[in-house]
């Protein structure tokens, strides 16, 4: 069989080695985990360098593999279960014992995210993502921003739809929490 | 009655599924007299807004920074490649 006469594994880390890196070091949060799955994303693509067709994108082809090997690494936690039970700490002071708004909470300011310039709010926002725990990261990446359904998310990450809602609701109550406390800072 | 704890964890899944008609009612029934969590829904939509018309990936704004594979790493995948190669 012809090998692509493109490709040069020896050029890979130089190329792609961090770029890789680092989408799987801001999914994981981990730098061992990251290095093992940029690794093993290498001697995947070396093992099968025959799938690779010429002419499309090598670095592209190359992060790929890499999500998939991300994915399979986050349902491999997913699976260490996911403590539901405990009430994450930072959406629990939101609210009273009763369910209403706490006082902290309503005396956040509305954000008017419409007048915010689209760099700005890229800036405060990967901020206030990276602040997210880890298993509420990788439901709102998949969710918001891969635009994936839940069903495939719940396949996934191997846990069941009401649990992905219930990390998608904390998700999103932390990144509003968070962007109304940074947007009103930047006011005052 | 649904307090306002609810009412956001309906709002949350009002972006992730169909909702009922009973549960359209009661949010809009909620969010109608509710400042508060009317102010979350907006906040809500908004951002989703924010993330789909300028393609925010917050994975991305990272890869300029100290992310980098550290030395041992990057010899350690050099080698193996040449070795699989």
């Amino acid at each position: 069989m012809n090998k692509p006469t493109n490709i040069d594994p020896s050029q890979w880390l130089e190329l792609h080695g961090n770029t890789l890196f680092a989408y799987a070091m801001s999914v994981l949060r981990n730098r061992d985990l990251a290095e093992e799955v940029v690794q093993e994303t290498f001697l995947s693509a070396l093992k099968h360098l025959d799938q690779f067709r010429g002419g499309g994108a090598e670095g592209a082809w190359l992060m790929g593999i890499l999500r998939r090997k991300v994915i399979d690494q986050l349902r491999s936690r997913a699976r260490q279960p996911i403590s539901l039970e405990s009430e994450d700490s930072l959406v629990g002071s939101l609210f009273r014992r009763n369910g209403h708004w706490s006082n902290s909470a309503r005396a956040s300011r509305s954000m008017k995210l419409d007048r915010l310039e689209a760099e700005e709010f890229r800036e405060i926002f990967a901020k206030c993502f990276q602040g997210l725990p880890k298993s509420q990261a990788a439901t709102f990446l998949l969710k918001e921003v891969h635009e994936q359904s839940c069903d495939e998310i719940c396949k996934q990450l191997a846990i069941s739809s009401s649990n992905l809602y219930v990390l998608l609701h904390r998700a999103r109550l932390r990144l509003a929490e968070c962007l109304g406390v940074r947007l009103t800072k930047k006011d005052a | 009655m649904l307090n306002c704890r609810d009412v956001t964890k309906l709002i949350s899944e009002s972006l992730d599924r169909k909702t009922t008609f009973v549960e359209k009612m009661s949010l809009w029934f909620h969010v109608m007299l509710c400042g508060f969590c009317r102010r979350f829904r907006n906040n809500m939509v908004a951002i989703q807004k924010m993330v789909r018309k300028h393609d925010i990936n917050p994975e991305q704004s990272k890869i300029n920074s100290s992310d980098s594979l550290s030395d041992e790493a990057r010899e350690r995948i050099k080698i193996l490649i040449e070795r699989n190669k």
